[in-house]
């Protein structure tokens, strides 16, 4: 009977050539039509070297020198990454000053004079201590604020060994000085996407993953007496319940993970989108947010008290409402609910898709993307048990 | 003595302040045809879905094959077929498929699968559109299939509810002969419809409901017998004198009589020749008339009198 279940509702979902049609002219239109906008843009900022400046320590530390590090970072075409001058900290706000009428000098400092305090120094003496900044100066200082968040992450490692275990001091060394610059490498090229526009993608990522929510709808539309002729049938009959929804869930997870896989694979290898990160990792999330917005639908559709047009509001209301909320269509949105009300974000689909991306954009795989996941993962499960439960063999107040 | 398939006492169901059902009760035994007749919104569906356990009821018991009957009873839910008033299908689904799909939720093995949907599809004959998706087919064509989606499985109790409508009178005569045809090979059927002919023809037990509550039940002669009409003599004439109707209202038998439109209805309770006194009474008075015929009472008559309404808006 699952077998059953499950290849017919894969060919109704195949064959619904509106659901599919929408869905995917949805992704590669917007998709395009983004690529347009940004394309020029986009092009000239690829492999762009960053003049800065480099306040160096007078003393070596512990023969770490940061400067030689810096200097040796590339992009992926091996066009160097900094055009360095060394400088100190006078000559530094100097050349800054000067930035602010020159377009081609440096566009920041980075401050190594204090090993537990590695600081990035921005035209008009801003200084920035954290990755989390995203540039909204532009991609140079984009790439400045990731190289900083790395070496502040690092020499925080180098100097807590140094106090508590300085023997130990030359195996980390040499650790570190091999993992760092594959690691900065790594994140500054694609981890910490210098291109802020791609933003815009894993937005658009975000919503497809969302609106896949009327695919679970249909799987408990389907299905139930009280909300189609066809649902009144499959209620009548002996099979289980649980049985026939998994095995629509899959089949609408088969068909809906394929076109998200399709739009992905059309902005990647099509438009040659850089979505930084492991490229696995962002078809992964996006599986799983796939799969978080069938959960969606599939939940939402279980309140058969109220009406077939009030789950369709819901459903929508949740869509965009709260891909406004997790900053899809206002930047600093996810940052107020963050401040105000942080619950909002953990439970909100959007939110939790879009920090996946961020994460995985900003830091690369860590901590914050599989904590991202954890909550990918755990409200998908909770939408689907739940929705499982509540469909249970019953009897309706009125069809 | 036949098996009891259906059995349900004083049900009760209520939206709100409206009572669908009040406190009422059937009974149907293996290998009948059931007709369940009403005007529309006398609660024939709500009995059905209350029946099949999709709609919560109130109060009361429904018992299918001697069982109390609940959501999770599947094992009596395999034995049931039902043909929906509004056709239930996929679009997306071929007339094959569709058959297969619904029929693969009774039927797990796959030969056997395949040999039933291969008879649903001849016995509703539309084997000629299996590949056909549904909005290809015309209206007559896609009861069939909604019918075939409902047998397949060969239940033992199959709801016809209304499957007519809206449907041609060739499909029309088509579903009934196959509604006879699976009585005949042991099916018991429950049938629901608001044309009373349908019923008529096909239903060795019929029941009468208006309002939630069962009004009368009985074969088609019985439920005939319970009122006064037994004969209408209806003539077709353009003239009438003045005490016409006073006159014929004082023949045997006569208690009844209206004159509407150029046509003369006689009302009799009991005697033989009724027709013949009436003819009678014409020429004798030198009226001259277009058509004199005799009607038996249908059960229009029957739930006429009872209700003082009509069973269906005139269409």
């Amino acid at each position: 009977m699952f077998l059953n279940v499950f290849i017919n509702r894969l060919k109704i979902n195949l064959r619904n050539k509106e659901a599919i049609g929408w869905s995917l002219i949805f992704s590669l239109a917007l998709g395009t039509l983004f690529y347009c906008a940004f394309n020029s843009i986009y092009e000239n900022a690829k492999s762009t070297e960053v003049k800065v400046a480099v306040i160096e320590s007078d003393e070596s530390f512990a023969n770490f020198n940061m400067t030689d590090m810096l200097k040796e970072l590339e992009y992926e075409d091996g066009t160097k990454m900094l055009d360095i001058t060394e400088a100190d900290y006078d000559e530094a706000v100097k050349l800054l000053k000067a930035s602010k009428d020159d377009e081609n000098e440096i566009k920041g400092a980075i401050d190594l004079r204090d090993m537990e305090d590695i600081r990035l120094i921005l035209p008009g003496e801003k200084q920035v201590e954290s990755a989390a900044f995203r540039s909204s100066g532009g991609i140079e200082e984009s790439v400045l604020a990731s190289i900083v968040s790395v070496f502040r992450q690092y020499s925080a490692i180098i100097v807590e060994t140094i106090k508590s275990n300085p023997a130990n001091i030359e195996n980390v060394m040499a650790t570190f000085e091999d993992e760092t610059n594959e690691l900065v490498k790594s994140r500054s090229i694609s981890g910490e996407n210098k291109d802020p526009y791609v933003s815009y993608f894993y937005s658009l990522m975000t919503m497809m993953a969302m609106m896949a929510a009327m695919a679970g709808a249909a799987v408990v539309e389907s299905g139930q007496a009280n909300q189609s002729a066809a649902g009144a049938r499959v209620d009548a009959s002996p099979v289980s319940k649980g049985v026939y929804l998994i095995a629509g869930l899959l089949a609408a997870i088969v068909v809906q993970v394929s076109i998200t896989l399709i739009g992905l694979c059309y902005l990647v290898y099509g438009l040659k989108i850089n979505f930084g990160g492991d490229l696995a990792y962002v078809f992964i999330t996006a599986v799983l947010a796939t799969i978080l917005g069938i959960s969606l639908g599939f939940f939402v559709y279980q309140f058969t008290g109220i009406s077939k047009k009030a789950r369709e509001n819901i459903v929508m209301t949740i869509i965009i409402g709260g891909g406004f909320l997790s900053g899809l269509m206002i930047a600093n949105m996810k940052t107020i609910v963050e401040m105000h009300c942080p619950i909002v974000n953990r439970i909100n689909p959007s939110a939790v898709i879009t920090d996946a991306f961020y994460a995985l954009n900003m830091y690369g795989v860590g901590d914050r993307y599989y904590k991202a996941m954890a909550y990918i993962v755990g409200l998908t499960i909770v939408f689907i048990v739940s929705g499982l439960i509540m469909s249970r063999r019953k009897s309706y107040a009125s069809l | 003595m036949p098996n009891t398939v259906v059995e349900i006492n004083n049900l009760v169901k209520r939206y709100k302040e409206l009572i669908a059902l009040d406190n009422f009760s059937l009974k149907i035994n293996e290998g009948e045809v059931f007709g369940l007749l009403g005007p529309n919104g006398s609660g024939k569906t709500t009995t059905i879905n209350c029946m099949l356990s999709l709609l919560a009821y109130d109060k009361g018991e429904i018992k299918l094959f001697g069982e109390k009957m609940t959501p999770n009873k599947r094992e009596i839910k395999s034995k049931i077929g039902i043909v929906s008033q509004n056709v239930a299908v996929f679009d997306e689904l071929t007339v094959y498929e569709n058959v297969e799909y619904f029929c693969g939720l009774y039927i797990k093995d796959k030969k056997l699968r395949k040999q039933y949907v291969d008879e649903a599809l001849e016995f509703v004959d539309i084997m000629d559109f299996k590949k056909f998706y549904p909005k290809k087919l015309s209206g007559g064509l896609l009861r069939r299939l909604n019918i075939a989606c409902g047998i397949a499985h060969k239940p033992e109790l199959i709801i016809f509810d209304e499957p007519t409508v809206a449907v041609d009178p060739q499909s029309r005569n088509k579903i009934l002969e196959g509604i006879e045809e699976l009585n005949k090979k042991g099916a018991t059927i429950i049938y629901t419809s608001h044309y009373m002919e349908e019923v008529e023809q096909l239903c060795n037990h019929i029941l009468i409901m208006d309002k939630g509550k069962k009004i009368a039940e009985g074969t088609s002669d019985e439920l005939k017998g319970m009122i006064k009409n037994t004969e209408s003599v209806v003539v077709n004439v353009r003239h009438l004198k003045d005490n016409a109707i006073e006159d014929i209202k004082k023949l045997h038998h006569v208690y009844d009589v209206k004159y509407m439109n150029n046509i003369l209805t006689i009302k009799c309770s009991g005697g033989k020749h009724n027709i013949t006194h009436v003819a009678e009474y014409f020429e004798q008075s030198n009226l001259d008339y277009d058509r004199i015929y005799s009607e038996l009472p249908t059960l229009n008559d029957v739930f006429l009198e009872i209700t003082g309404k009509e069973l269906r808006d005139k269409e």
